[in-house]
């Protein structure tokens, strides 16, 4: 398996008037490995995932994804490069059904969106469906978006984010907000995914059992600056980590 | 799997349409002349209206200002008519592809705003265009519009003009439809439900949404042709942003979330307005009344309305279900498991 | 020399009642984010209730009068408004708010027909306005000096309550930053119809005062709330002080435009509506989109 970084960010820094939100962050994301992105709140850990997928523009630095550089990208560039976010805030189309959303993500791979000659074919029906198989939505394929639960909206969420067949999937505090049960659901289904495609994980999360347990490296941010990374012993182990955001305050 | 018992994507019409259109085909053996032509002017605004639907229901886009198409359909046949004698038939082809042309000129410069912005952008291209007309007198007849024999012979009969009316609305009502049911329009309400997660699937936004646009105005001129069949003139009024309100009006009366909605919408409007005008001696108060009460208490309009009717009723009488929700209720019924193509029930995943 | 400065004098008088009907309605955008278009009903509210209450008395205790009441009524109006019908599309899509506010327009133009008909009424100066004076060589009507000064007046109102009191800095949150607002404990609904019943007060006292200067008729509110629009883009959404100062270059445009280029004239105003929307939609001094 090759080492050299999918996704290598060198000295990325973004302020916003005078107040630096991230600042000089190096990043290096292995492909097929899952790598955690932890921090307390204000770390600067959204705006890096922004920066990453394109919605803010970097003040300066590097973003290099495949080999190529990807800082400045529209989103819509980003992701067709295989660079993917699922959200914190649950990013679904509420008055879609489930299976409505999941082939319009599809039909976007496919280049199908243009579409204006044909209905919508069976093709990309019979892909959604395996997808929804896949995941335990199928039974809730004529449902609306809005009408799903919390849990099953999230799953959702990330369907569609896999749905574009990316080669690297981040994931914003994917288990906020849920039940126990729920988080084991969506873990599963994330390691399951990362070990069986090969998909390479990058996430941000609150909940460190679930950092510590699945991760194959964890950075940490302070401030908007990375103060440590590497396996999650090593980060465990470290004090700083240990001062500013394990044991003491934010 | 489900799959299995999904119809692929067919052309069922439904019930209410067949209907409509057999009452529409018996119109000139019925209707006097006046109220033919009342339906006639039903018809087109029907067009108009589905052609903005296109961007409000289907896009999320709201436009004060598809008027400018209107307006600039109606325009291009009579200024071709009375500057260049050209023959109607060469002009009904020539007016929405200029709509078209000008729409996706203005959509390039308006839908790079924000919505609030948008809304106000189009309606201050509607006025411009509404106040050249109105001042250029010597090209475009100023204030009075255009008036003249600029119909050819044939559409001078009523009968002939109203199959001719119905035939082009038919048309493009029927395109309209390939283009909301087809991957372009699904994607396009998905812009609408979340713009930023379809950007972030790999959709460039600007462009579909730039696309609709120009569809919208290509239709909305050809309505305006229509228009010019009907009153055999053109005024500058098409343009103002009050008339840009018809279409609007229409569409959430009518229902903005199914296709025919606004079609609906513009017949009620068309009769209601006849009523009213005779009745109240002016129809703005029971019409601003009724949107109010609609956007606020009823969201889908009449056509929302008269399907949640049909569902309810369709709990007593299930035959009067709609179609694919009676396959839907055959599948679970046939099994409560999703099942594979070999019988073997699949066990939930993990 | 002379005619400059009364042409000059002249623009500034259309652009006073202009300035009042748009500050109210930049406020109400700003902080509630409501496009108003029955906006210019209140106006037209305004300059036909003076009408009636001034009637053909020329004598002038009645205009003032007006002056006072009339615009309080129309808020009281507005505040219902507000509670009973706009409460409800806060927070929707943006076609629900158009769509009701639209609807309104049509309501109220519709009542205004009925009560005041379809011919145009005037509203005769008041005796202690009347007359003219000479100014640099040329005649001015007094009555435009007050209107000119009543702007102003209304202005540093504005200015006063805005950067002056607790409630002008509320409004001020509610444009530039509403997580401040939020966080800060304000009573969100009320602050809301406060600013909406200021809006709408500045709508009708802009009326009253416009109503001898120009023939009130069916059509006031389409017209007057296209130039407010104008006004109100061009200064920035939001912005009192960009409410002036658009005021100010949509009357020089209207008084010299006219002059220089009739026929083009009026497309200009619509072409610097559609540049601003286009390339700066936050206008002159409003708060940029975030």
């Amino acid at each position: 398996m090759s080492t050299q970084p999918l996704l290598e960010v060198r000295g990325l820094t973004k302020a916003f008037g005078g107040f630096t939100a991230v600042g000089g962050v190096d990043l290096a994301v292995r492909p097929g490995t899952i790598h955690s992105v932890i921090g307390p709140n204000g770390a600067g850990k959204t705006t890096l995932f922004r920066l990453l997928t394109g919605v803010h523009r970097p003040t300066s630095g590097s973003i290099r994804f495949g080999g190529r550089e990807l800082s400045g990208a529209r989103p819509y560039v980003v992701s067709r490069r295989g660079l993917t976010q699922s959200f914190q805030i649950t990013n679904v189309f509420p008055k879609m059904t489930v299976l409505e959303s999941v082939q319009v993500a599809i039909l976007a791979r496919h280049h199908r969106s243009w579409d204006f000659v044909s209905a919508r074919q069976d093709k990309v029906t019979v892909e959604a469906m395996e997808m929804l198989d896949e995941v335990g939505l199928a039974q809730a394929m004529d449902a609306q978006a809005q009408t799903l639960s919390h849990g099953d909206q999230r799953v959702l969420e990330v369907t569609l984010a896999l749905a574009t067949r990316p080669r690297l999937l981040l994931l914003d505090e994917p288990t906020a907000g849920m039940s126990p049960a729920e988080t084991g659901r969506m873990v599963d289904l994330v390691t399951g995914l990362a070990r069986a495609r090969g998909l390479t994980v990058v996430l941000s999360e609150h909940d460190m059992d679930i950092v510590f347990c699945v991760s194959d490296e964890v950075t940490v941010l302070h401030r908007g600056r990375v103060i440590c990374h590497g396996s999650p012993a090593e980060v465990q182990a470290d004090p700083q980590v240990a001062e500013v955001y394990l044991g003491g305050g934010e | 799997m489900t799959t299995i018992l999904r119809k692929p994507a067919s052309l069922r019409v439904p019930a209410g349409v067949i209907a409509l259109i057999v009452v529409l085909a018996l119109g000139p053996r019925v209707l006097s002349t006046a109220a033919l032509l009342n339906v006639q002017d039903a018809v087109g605004l029907a067009l108009f209206a589905c052609a903005t639907n296109l961007l409000i229901g289907y896009g999320g886009l709201v436009s004060f200002g598809q008027g400018a198409f209107y307006g600039i359909g109606a325009y291009t046949v009579a200024l071709a008519w009375m500057h260049l004698n050209a023959s109607f038939w060469v002009t009904l082809v020539v007016a929405p592809v200029v709509g078209g042309v000008a729409a996706l000129a203005v959509g390039l410069l308006a839908l790079r705003t924000r919505q609030l912005y948008f809304a106000l952008l189009t309606l201050a291209v509607s006025q411009l265009l509404y106040v050249i007309v109105q001042q250029q007198e010597s090209f475009t007849g100023g204030a009075d519009g255009v008036f003249g024999p600029m119909l050819p012979g044939f559409l001078l009969n009523p009968g002939n003009a109203y199959w001719f009316t119905l035939a082009v609305a038919a048309i493009g009502l029927l395109v309209l439809w390939q283009i909301t049911r087809s991957p372009f329009g699904m994607t396009l309400r998905a812009i609408r439900e979340n713009r930023e997660r379809a950007e972030a699937l790999g959709v460039n936004v600007f462009l579909h949404q730039l696309l609709a646009f120009t569809f919208s105005g290509f239709f909305c001129a050809l309505a305006g042709v229509l228009y010019v069949v009907w009153g055999q003139s053109a005024n500058p009024n098409l343009f103002s942003w009050t008339e840009s309100g018809y279409p609007i009006f229409m569409a959430v009366l009518g229902g903005q979330y199914m296709f025919l909605g606004p079609a609906l919408g513009a017949l009620i409007y068309e009769q209601a307005r006849d009523v009213l005008l005779a009745s109240f001696s002016d129809s703005q108060l029971v019409f601003g009344a009724v949107l109010l009460v609609i956007i606020l208490a009823a969201p889908d309009g009449v056509a929302g309305l008269l399907n949640r009717g049909r569902r309810l009723l369709a709990r007593r009488w299930p035959g009067l279900a709609p179609a694919t929700s009676r396959a839907a209720a055959a599948a679970r019924a046939s099994g409560g498991q999703d099942t594979k193509p070999d019988g073997r029930p699949e066990t939930a995943v993990r | 020399m002379s005619h400059y400065l009364i042409t000059f004098l002249s623009a500034l008088t259309e652009a006073s009642a202009l300035f009042i009907a748009a500050a109210g309605l930049t406020l109400v955008f700003g902080a509630l984010r409501i496009i108003n278009i029955a906006h210019g009903s209140f106006y037209a509210f305004g300059a036909f209730a003076a009408t009636t209450l001034v009637g053909g008395a020329a004598g002038g205790w009645r205009f003032w009068l007006a002056l006072l009441a009339v615009p309080f009524a129309v808020a009281v109006l507005g505040g219902v408004t507000e509670i009973s019908v706009l409460r409800r599309v806060y927070g929707k899509d943006h076609l629900a708010q158009l769509v009701v506010t639209y609807a309104l327009f049509l309501i109220f133009g519709d009542i205004m027909l009925r009560l005041w008909g379809s011919a145009a009424r005037s509203v005769p100066v008041p005796s202690a306005l009347a007359g003219s004076i000479t100014l640099g060589g040329g005649e001015f009507p007094v009555y435009d000096l007050f209107a000119i000064g009543a702007a102003a007046g209304v202005g540093l109102a504005l200015w006063a309550l805005l950067q002056r009191t607790t409630l002008g800095w509320r409004i001020r949150a509610a444009v530039e930053d509403r997580e401040l607002l939020a966080s800060a404990g304000t009573n969100v609904p009320l602050l809301f119809t406060t600013v909406f019943v200021i809006g709408t007060l500045l709508a009708a006292l802009a009326g009253v005062l416009a109503a001898p200067l120009e023939s009130v008729a069916p059509g006031l509110d389409a017209s007057i709330i296209i130039s407010a629009f104008i006004v109100s883009v061009i200064g920035g959404l939001g912005s009192v002080a960009g409410a002036a100062i658009g005021a100010l270059v949509i009357a020089l445009f209207n008084t010299v435009g006219v002059l220089w280029a009739p026929t083009w004239e009026p497309a200009f105003i619509y072409l610097a509506m559609i540049a601003v929307l286009a390339l700066r939609p936050w206008g002159l001094l409003g708060t940029a989109e975030r």
